[in-house]
């Protein structure tokens, strides 16, 4: 009995791990011939003006391996990320992934953090639409939460500020400059609300989670549960929320940290999105890499989470064959 | 529980309703939203064809900077180099739609292809879309639109070309769920709301939407069964 409730999961984890594995190996080819295309190389930033001498130049390209064949570059790239080691900031001469590091944790306190203030939003909203059906009530907060979703996060961003802080002053503007002060938290809330709000997830959050709990609701089970006066929302809670709960934030992950991106250059957070856009304007390739790689698993991670949830409440999804589920 | 009033009853039975009438009001959204942008364009155009702007987009004037709307004839007042706003706005338009018609022409040429592709042909075809689905939908779009503009030059161009290929999954998947017998069957749109989510919500399964749901329902297929 307890063989079969875990083997699931395993088979899951295990394919579902190798799978993620394989799209990251693609994802770091994308990264790769993007970068490898682009026209000059990066280090003639980096040596213009510096070193004049021609032979000189040319030595540290040499040396910097700039003149091997793509695939060399490509493979010893990917060894070197395999082993942790993401190769050193063009600009600052720091390894990226130390770099990275340093400021991936705020990145993942304001998206966590976001994601916590869309559900917080959006969840309430849909249930009651689902289980009360469409009243004036929820009605308006449906569409008010489509206009809101159709703000643009920068747009939101500048003008919070703007309101919160020099209308109104309810936020500092620099806390979260000094870490150790005890004010941090006031000043980190605006963002987070900022980017939860305007990251356009919160009407496509309410529309899922409505959909799929009022077609719950509907199914026979419930009309069971109903009928023999056992609680209704024990039984509609896995399928009715969870489930899609999982499956819209793992889907919106992307676009969080996509956003995560503008809300940190608005309010001047020492994020990761920061980081990529200051790496875009010098061209310091392999920061740029290290991120693209490092979003790219940790939109992979919640995948792979929400497909363990979902085989978890639901073992017997783990033995589908994938690819004829629809031509039955 | 009856909630989705595009349900089309009997199977093969079509609506008496005018599709006015049966449509959510998301879709009338949707569909206004698009005739809006639309006429903008339009406008824009006409407008900035005829020179009929109430002032030069570029003209600069020192003495008005920062105006609020409604100063000097200035609708919607002027930016920090006292340019006229609404005149910009009217002319910044079309630099807005272009590359983003762009990104869309992408997005539904490839999306069409590899989805038309993925559902006719399952198997092998269908794996290797759906791979190069869950490639796309790994990178956050602007960290790739970073990635680019750090390769290439920044381009208005260049960002809209990333734009169209990120935009390709929601359109394969879409495409693809639908296999041709849904529409003999008088089955839901398939571009309804509920294909499309679950489809994009799937990591791995994404091409067939809600497969394997608890109880076995395939919803965007169960759905005309239900009263």
């Amino acid at each position: 009995m307890k063989l079969a409730a875990t083997k699931p999961i395993t088979l899951v984890l295990a394919r579902e791990l190798a799978l993620a594995a394989l799209l990251l190996v693609g994802v770091s080819f994308v990264v790769f011939v993007i970068l490898y295309l682009s026209p000059g190389d990066p280090f003639s930033v980096l040596l213009e003006g510096q070193i004049s001498n021609h032979a000189a130049r040319a030595g540290l390209r040499e040396a910097l391996g700039v003149p091997r064949t793509w695939y060399v570059q490509y493979l010893s790239w990917l060894g070197n990320l395999l082993q942790g080691n993401f190769g050193t900031s063009i600009r600052t001469g720091l390894p990226v992934f130390g770099e990275i590091a340093r400021v991936a944790l705020s990145t993942l306190y304001l998206t966590l953090g976001s994601m916590l203030v869309t559900l917080l939003i959006a969840v309430p909203i849909a249930l009651h639409s689902s289980v009360r059906g469409t009243t004036a009530l929820n009605w308006l907060l449906t569409m008010l939460a489509y206009v809101v979703s159709a703000l643009p996060v920068f747009w939101l961003g500048y003008v919070a500020v703007y309101v919160f802080i020099h209308q109104f002053g309810v936020f500092p503007l620099t806390a979260r400059i000094a870490a150790s002060s005890e004010r941090t938290w006031p000043f980190s809330l605006l963002p987070i609300f900022v980017l939860g709000i305007g990251n356009g997830t919160v009407s496509e959050v309410v529309r899922h989670l409505r959909e799929e709990m009022s077609r719950v609701m509907g199914e026979d089970y419930i009309r069971t549960a109903r009928a023999k006066g056992a609680s209704v929302w024990r039984h509609a809670f896995k399928e009715g929320l969870l489930i899609p709960m999982t499956e819209i934030i793992a889907s919106k992950i992307p676009f969080i940290l996509g956003g995560a991106v503008i809300v940190e250059q608005v309010f001047n957070w020492p994020g990761m999105g920061r980081m990529a856009w200051q790496a875009a304007q010098d061209r310091d390739f392999p920061v740029i890499m290290g991120i693209a790689m490092i979003a790219a698993t940790l939109v992979r991670l919640g995948s792979l989470l929400q497909r363990v949830v979902y085989v978890a409440v639901n073992p017997r999804a783990s033995n589908e064959r994938r690819g004829a589920a629809w031509a039955e | 529980m009856k909630r989705y009033s595009q349900t089309t009853g009997e199977v093969g039975e079509s609506s008496d309703l005018s599709p006015w009438k049966t449509a959510d009001a998301l879709d009338l959204v949707y569909v206004g939203y698009g005739l809006l942008i639309v006429v903008l364009v339009l406008v824009s155009y006409v407008l900035g064809a005829f020179t009929w702007l109430p002032y030069d987009p570029e003209q600069i004037r020192v003495d008005l900077l920062n105006a609020p709307p409604g100063s000097a004839g200035h609708l919607l007042g002027t930016d920090f180099l006292g340019r006229d706003i609404l005149s910009r706005l009217i002319v910044g338009i079309q630099a807005y739609f272009l590359p983003g018609l762009l990104a869309i022409v992408i997005s539904l040429l490839l999306g069409t292809t590899l989805g038309a592709l993925a559902g006719y042909r399952s198997g092998e075809v269908e794996t290797l879309v759906t791979y190069f689905n869950n490639l796309v939908d790994s990178f956050p779009r602007l960290v790739l639109i970073l990635l680019v503009i750090a390769a290439f030059k920044p381009g208005i161009y260049y960002i809209m070309v990333v734009v169209g290929v990120t935009g390709v999954p929601a359109v394969a998947s879409l495409i693809a769920v639908s296999p041709p017998e849904e529409f003999h069957r008088g089955g839901p749109c398939p571009g309804s709301a509920v294909a499309r989510d679950s489809s994009q919500a799937h990591p791995v399964a994404s091409l067939h939407a809600a497969a394997g749901h608890p109880g076995d329902h395939r919803h965007g297929r169960g759905d005309f069964d239900r009263d």
